[in-house]
C-alpha cells in the first residue's frame, strides 16, 4: 500500500510538471500575454480527489519548485502564490458539506484566485499599481480556463473517486 | 450517477456574474482607437507614447531590456530575465493589454488616450 502511494504521487508530480512545462514552452495566439491555460490544475485537483489535500499541496509546491529551477525566482513566487491561494479555495469548497458549487464552479473560482494572487504579487514586486488594468483580461481568461479544467474534471471525477477508494 | 449532475445553481450564477462584469467592461472600452502606452520602471512613469502617432520605429533601452515601439504596437524584444515571459508576451496595442517584465520591474500598459498631451512626458 505504501509503495502504491509513492508510485501514485510520483505519477501525479510528473504529470503536473510535464503539463506546466508544455504550457510554458509557447504562448498560444488567442491567450493574453503571459497567461497559460492552467491545465496543470487538472492534475492538482485530481490529486485532491484521489488521495486528498496533502498530495494536492505536494503537487502545488512541486510545480513551484520546478518553476524556480527552470524559470527563476519570480516565476517561483508567482507559481506558489497563485497555486496556494487556488488550492486553499478549492479544498475548502470541495471538502465542504453541501458545497453550493459543482467542480466547474470550484475550478472557475480557483482560476480567478490563482490569477488574482499572481496579479497581486506582480503589483507588489514591480511597485506598479497600473497593472490592475490587466484584471479584466485575466477575469475573462479565468472563466475560460476554469470551464475547461472544470468540465475535464467533471468527466474524470467518477473514475478518480473509484480509483481513490479501491486502490488506496 | 449523481456525480454527473450538470451545473449547480451557484455555478450558473457565478458564470452569469462574470459575464455581466466582462460585457459591461467591454461596452465601455472601444478598443483600438487612439491608445497610449505607458512604460513604468520600478513603479514610476518612465515614458508615455501615443500609439497612433508613431512615425518611425523606436527602441527604448532600459538596463538590459529592449522595448520596441512601432505602428504595430509596443513589445519587449530582449531581456536578461530568466523566464522571458515579457518577450513571449508579444506586441500590445489594444487598450487593456499589458506587457510586464516582473523581474526587471518594468510594466507597459496600453490604455485609452484620454488625458495625454501630445508628445512625451516623464
Amino acid at each position: 500500500m505504501k509503495a502504491k502511494k509513492i508510485a501514485l504521487w510520483g505519477i501525479l508530480g510528473a504529470l503536473a510538471i510535464s503539463v506546466s512545462f508544455l504550457e510554458s514552452l509557447f504562448n498560444l495566439p488567442f491567450l493574453p500575454p503571459g497567461a497559460k491555460p492552467g491545465l496543470s490544475n487538472i492534475v492538482t485537483v485530481s490529486a485532491l480527489m484521489v488521495t486528498g489535500a496533502v498530495s494536492a499541496i505536494y503537487v502545488t509546491v512541486l510545480k513551484a519548485a520546478f518553476a524556480l529551477i527552470t524559470r527563476g525566482f519570480v516565476a517561483f513566487l508567482l507559481s506558489l502564490s497563485g497555486g496556494v491561494l487556488s488550492f486553499v479555495s478549492t479544498v475548502l469548497l470541495y471538502k465542504m458539506k453541501k458545497s453550493p458549487f459543482s467542480i466547474v464552479g470550484i475550478c472557475i473560482i480557483g482560476a480567478i484566485l490563482h490569477n488574482a494572487a499572481q496579479l497581486g504579487v506582480s503589483i507588489l514586486l514591480t511597485g506598479t499599481t497600473a497593472l490592475i488594468y490587466y484584471a479584466p483580461v485575466l477575469l475573462a481568461f479565468s472563466l475560460a480556463s476554469g470551464l475547461v479544467t472544470g468540465f475535464s474534471l467533471k468527466i474524470l471525477k467518477p473514475y478518480l473517486e473509484k480509483t481513490g477508494e479501491k486502490r488506496l | 450517477m449523481k456525480n454527473i449532475k450538470i451545473l449547480k445553481l451557484a455555478d450558473i450564477v457565478l458564470i452569469l456574474l462574470i459575464l455581466t462584469v466582462l460585457i459591461s467592461l467591454w461596452l465601455f472600452n472601444d478598443g483600438n482607437t487612439a491608445n497610449k502606452a505607458t512604460v513604468y520602471v520600478d513603479g514610476a512613469v518612465y515614458k508615455e507614447i501615443s500609439l497612433d502617432k508613431i512615425q518611425a520605429d523606436e527602441t527604448l533601452i532600459i538596463g538590459d531590456v529592449h522595448i520596441l515601439i512601432t505602428s504595430e504596437g509596443i513589445s519587449i524584444t530582449e531581456s536578461d530575465c530568466p523566464d522571458k515571459t515579457c518577450v513571449k508576451s508579444g506586441t500590445a496595442k489594444k487598450s487593456g493589454t499589458t506587457v510586464a517584465c516582473v523581474p526587471n520591474k518594468i510594466v507597459i500598459t496600453v490604455t485609452k488616450n484620454d488625458a495625454l498631451i501630445d508628445g512625451v512626458t516623464g
